[in-house]
This record gives C-alpha cells, structure tokens and sequence, in this order.
C-alpha cells in the first residue's frame, strides 16, 4: 500500500532464529516480523515518552510493571 | 491515490462513487471533527430538551462525545493508520486502524497479529440517531472492507478484530457477520473479529 526500501540486515545465529521461530508462529515473512517489532517500538517510546507505562496482567491478581531501559 | 468506492445516496437510494482516502492527515482529521461536532452537540441539545437525562442522552448516542482531533498525536505512529471517506468535499467516515497491536482470539489463528479498528464514525449526519433523514450509507462497510483489504496487505490474511459499542453491535455481528468472542471483550464492549475465512466471505459478499 506504500512504496518499500530494501535494507541489509546483519543478525547473529540466535537472533536469526528468533526471528525465523517469530515467523512460523506469527505466520509472517521475516520482514513483517521486523515491521511489526518497529512498530511496537515506536508506539512503547512514544506513550513512555508521555508518562505512561506498560503493564502485564496475568492470571488473577498478577501484575507487573514493565520497565523499559 | 484515493480509492474509489460506491456509498449508498439514502434520498434516490442509489450508489455513487465517493473516495476513500488511505492516510488522512491531522489538518483533513481537524476538519472531520470540525463539520461533525456541530451536529453532534445538536442532537444531543434536542433530546436534552425532551428531557433526557445526560446518562440517556449517553445510552441513545454512544459516541456522541468522541473527538478525533485528540486522536491525531497517534496518525503519525507507524501502528496506526486513518483512513477516510470522502464525497462532494465532505468527510463522510472516518476508520482508526491499528496493524498488529492487538491478536487474534479465534481458532485457527489464536495470538496471531490482526488489525484492529480503533475507532470508526460515519458522520453524524449520515446516522438515524443524530438526524431525520440520513444522507449517505455503506460507510461503515466500505471501512471495514477497507481493514479487511489492508489485513491482506500487512500478512495477517484479512483478520480483523474491534470492541464495539452496544449500539454497534448489529452492524459488526449481521451486517459484516463478523464474530462476537465472549471472553474477549473489554469496558462493557463486546470484541468482534473476522477470521481469515469469515473475512474472505465478507469481501466475496460485496455490500
């Protein structure tokens, strides 16, 4: 629906595989597994940038605080 | 390049050809809320004058107090996606869309990515709620193909998934015969989604 770039992406052996196991669970091609982690990226700095903060919630009253370096 | 799409004109009950704009910008975003917002705020005087109560006022017309230019700050974000449609120079929808911030909740493709519509309003003037006679139909269908067509083109095979408010309710579960998934609803919101298969039949039933 836009027009894309190609980039040259230098990953090592564990990253790769993280990568191509992202791929098979999500059913996307490694591409859109980078699009989609750049754009959650973008969007955790940006409601960082503006006070927020990314909470995990689990079974029952499990809950922690997400902090992001 | 805008899309062409035909709406329905609600006075000759026939279609026109209207634009659907893919990356509305804030300014065009601006404009929306500035040409809806009056006829919102008439509507809801009107039934305050019948003496309704603001919390009927709130159950007759559910999205009464959204403004879209709060939403703006969030166009620019790679996640989302505003998208629009447009007819004799007037915005007649507006779509909030969000690619892979939320995952799907049906089998076959439980947790993986979809889009998720955000926000969507056909304007005021095009809905019974808010005026006697409505002027244009199918904006909301036309959007939601439109989130459906970009499901495709961002790998996530047409699933789409919304919370929708009561009143919305009918169009998401028999008008685009999306699937109401109990346990995933949110804020008194009941979630809707389109699986891979069920999205294919929406697009192969046309509007």
């Amino acid at each position: 629906m836009s027009a894309k770039r190609t980039m040259t992406l230098n990953l090592s052996d564990a990253e790769m595989a993280a990568l191509e196991e992202l791929a098979k669970k999500k059913e996307l091609s490694k591409t859109g597994v980078v699009r989609q982690a750049l754009r959650l990226f973008q969007l955790v700095d940006f409601r960082l940038e503006r006070g927020e903060k990314i909470v995990f919630e689990g079974d029952g009253a499990k809950k922690s605080e997400l902090l992001v370096l | 390049m805008p899309i062409d799409v035909l709406i329905k004109d609600k006075a000759t009950g026939g279609l026109v050809l209207a634009l659907l704009v893919e990356d509305v910008e804030p300014s065009e975003v601006a404009k929306a809320e500035a040409s809806w917002r009056p006829v919102r705020e008439a509507a809801v005087r009107s039934l305050r004058s019948q003496g309704l109560t603001d919390a009927q006022i709130a159950g007759h017309l559910q999205h009464a107090h959204w403004d879209w230019i709060a939403k703006t700050p969030l166009i620019s974000l790679l996640a989302f996606k505003c998208v629009g449609i447009k007819y004799q120079d007037e915005w007649q929808g507006l779509a909030l869309l969000q690619s892979g911030t939320k995952f799907a909740g049906l089998a076959p493709d439980r947790g993986k990515p979809l889009i998720y519509v955000d926000y969507l309003e056909s304007a005021p003037w095009n809905l019974a709620g808010f005026v006697e006679q409505p002027k244009y139909g199918l904006i909301g269908f036309r959007l939601i193909e439109y989130a459906v067509r970009y499901s495709q083109a961002e790998g996530f095979f047409g699933r789409v998934g919304l919370l929708a408010l009561p009143q919305a309710e009918e169009f998401y579960e028999n008008g685009c015969r999306m699937l109401r998934v109990d346990e995933a609803g949110e804020h008194g919101m009941a979630w809707f989604e389109f699986t891979r298969e069920q999205a294919v039949a929406f697009l192969g039933g046309g509007g």
